[in-house]
């Protein structure tokens, strides 16, 4: 065990025993269509790694060929040490978690969970007593008799957390498992789920389209596009160190700007406007991306300053709660959007009021922009 | 509130006339698709020896020529037994085939579906010379066995209609969790799939066992002189023409109706949750 950590980097060669789940090189073509163009992954034991990406990512098919659902074209799927590439679903030990929970609606919930164990021929009453266990673990003490249809969204999506658990198995799978459930009840359920994660040990593969699902519950986001992992990483490093233009626009809000590295450590914008870059600017004539949190610039009052200034008005005010966004139309000809604490004795602004923003070199974060 | 309630008084009023003219027609098809029960139910209690209608006086003896008479039981049995295989045989053959059109990815797959209609389209006359050159080269006509074969070809189109729709519309991914909860696809598929389509099913069931029960060509031409209860009545028509074949007829709809009731009994149990 010399290889050194895993760290970010998307191009390290897993090898089998570093991760619980370990996929390697993973291709899948349909006809002309390449859903999954070389997937290197290791899940560790017990993390929580969150397959981010839109639809046609390849994140579904992923997920399919780590189910057993789909073959991959090349490329092997390790659990542990043993190869599963080419094993049928039903031996692979993995539980999974569907997107609309696939509880069997003619049988009960407590029928539901004990059909993995049932599958493994586990006695009656060894079985009936882990339903019973696992049932309490998931807060639906006593409702085993009940029929899927006669509960609640959250509870069918716990009853279905169950059944993939019971059995113990080696990995997690978990398909867009939140988004039937409305706003509140989701972001319980989220909590919840990793809650009972952390607290079971269990190695989850979670696959979703929401970023900030994905910034929430994962240990480590893989985000998918064209069916590449184009970053791998913390949420934290995934919000604040975007690799590139596609990473940066997909997770959270973000401004996005093309630029030209100039002399001096400025940036030039297509419409001419002139930025100052942070200290790590890569050479002169260097085509860039730059990206902006909306959080990070300020409204700057008379006099003050900032290694950017530009004034402008407010196209576009959204009151969120505790924040503001604002659309403000920039005099250089471009617009960025900003947030801000909402003041309540008129210290925000209106629309079509005129305001200054600034921000510093540091503030701005370079990404590669093809 | 009240221009609504006004509007809603006018619509209605301009309805009227549309609905009594609805219900009038209504009312007749209902008459017409009843008519032949209204006339075979007197007929068959009546106490005439020849089929009139209306029937000059009441009696059970046609009922009574019915059970006394060896042939007629024979038939009756024969047909039984020859529908119940042919709505097994026709039921798991048709529901293998409904899979492997609804779910297979092969070549020619829409060849072969329209050729698994064939037997609805090709008229009955020529099927069953067909099968009849067929099975007299093996010298097996007059067995019920084959009677049952003869059936089968015939059933599973109308298995394959019902239980294929249902399968469209079935979401797979039932079958799957139950395969990665450590199911086998055959076992998914017998304890999950089956189960949801089982109103599918039993619709199929029924109408194999109606279309075999019923059958007449097929059954004159394999049957030789084992007869089946349609071959009987025809026979019946032809040479004797007493009520007997009303009683027979009553006999035949009050079975077949009983079975429908039980069908729609379980067939409501378990309708698949979409």
């Amino acid at each position: 065990m010399n290889a050194p950590p895993p760290g970010n980097s998307i191009h390290t060669t897993p090898t089998g025993g570093e991760g619980d789940l370990t996929l390697v090189g993973i291709v899948r073509r349909f006809g002309l269509v390449t859903a999954l163009a070389g997937i290197d992954l290791a899940v560790r034991k017990g993390e929580m790694l969150t397959i981010l990406g839109p639809s046609g990512s390849g994140k579904t098919t992923l997920l399919k060929v780590v189910a057993g659902f789909e073959t991959p074209d090349e490329g092997d799927v390790l659990l542990g040490t043993r190869a599963i590439t080419f094993a049928t679903p039903a031996k692979r030990d993995i539980g999974m978690v569907f997107q609309n929970y696939a509880l069997f609606p003619h049988m009960t919930v407590a029928q539901n969970i004990a059909f993995p164990l049932e599958m493994r021929k586990v006695a009656k009453a060894e079985a009936a007593k882990r339903v019973d266990d696992v049932l309490n673990l998931v807060d639906l003490g006593g409702l085993g008799d009940r029929l899927p249809r006669q509960l609640s969204g959250g509870q069918q999506q716990r009853a279905a957390l169950a059944r993939a658990i019971v059995f113990g198995p080696r990995l997690l799978l978990l398909d867009e498992p939140f988004g039937a459930l409305d706003r509140k009840l989701r972001e319980q359920m989220q909590l919840e789920v990793r809650r009972l994660q952390q607290h079971l040990g269990l190695t989850a593969l979670f696959v979703t389209h929401d970023q900030e699902e994905a910034l929430i519950l994962s240990d480590r986001i893989a985000v998918m596009d064209r069916g590449r992992i184009v970053q791998l990483g913390t949420p934290q490093e995934i919000y604040r160190h975007p690799v590139n233009r596609f990473v940066a626009g997909f997770i959270g809000e973000s401004n996005l700007f093309q630029a030209r590295v100039a002399s001096g450590g400025y940036a030039v914008l297509d419409g001419g406007a002139r930025f100052r870059l942070p200290a790590s600017a890569p050479p002169e004539g260097t085509e860039v991306g730059l990206l902006l949190r909306p959080e990070r610039p300020r409204r700057l009052a008379n006099g003050a300053a900032a290694e950017n200034s530009f004034a402008g008005s407010v196209v576009e005010v959204v009151y969120l709660g505790e924040t503001v966004k604002y659309r403000i139309r920039l005099d250089p000809g471009f617009e960025i959007i900003v947030r801000w604490p909402f003041q309540s004795s008129g210290g925000s602004p209106g629309k079509n009021e005129r305001v200054t923003v600034g921000w510093n070199g540091d503030d701005l974060h370079l990404v590669q922009w093809s | 509130m009240e221009l609504n309630a006004a509007s809603r008084g006018r619509r209605r009023s301009r309805m009227r006339p549309w609905h009594i003219g609805l219900y009038a027609w209504c009312g007749l098809v209902f008459l017409f698709l009843m008519a032949p029960l209204i006339v075979v139910f007197p007929i068959s209690f009546s106490s005439s020896a020849y089929l009139q209608f209306p029937p000059p006086g009441w009696s059970l003896r046609w009922y009574a020529a019915y059970i006394d008479d060896f042939a007629w039981i024979d038939a009756t049995i024969r047909s039984l037994k020859v529908a119940m295989a042919t709505t097994a045989l026709s039921t798991i053959l048709g529901t293998m085939l409904a899979f492997s059109i609804v779910r297979g990815r092969f070549f020619g797959k829409s060849t072969f579906n329209q050729i698994s209609m064939l037997p609805l389209i090709v008229p009955v006359i020529i099927y069953s010379i067909a099968v009849y050159g067929l099975f007299a080269q093996l010298r097996l006509i007059g067995n019920w066995q084959v009677i049952v074969l003869g059936h089968t070809v015939h059933a599973i189109p109308f298995v394959l209609i019902v239980v294929g729709a249902a399968l469209r519309t079935y979401d797979v991914n039932y079958e799957l969790a139950a395969m990665s909860l450590g199911a086998s696809r055959l076992r998914a598929i017998w304890r999950v799939t089956l189960p949801q389509i089982r109103p599918a099913l039993v619709s199929a069931m029924f109408l194999a066992f109606i279309s075999s029960f019923d059958e007449l060509v097929v059954a004159m031409f394999l049957g030789g002189s084992n007869m089946t209860l349609p071959k009987k009545m025809f026979d019946n028509i032809i040479n004797a023409i007493d009520p007997t074949i009303a009683a027979v007829s009553v006999l035949q709809i009050i079975l077949v109706t009983g079975i429908l009731i039980v069908v729609s009994k379980i067939g409501a149990g378990a309708s698949p949750a979409a």
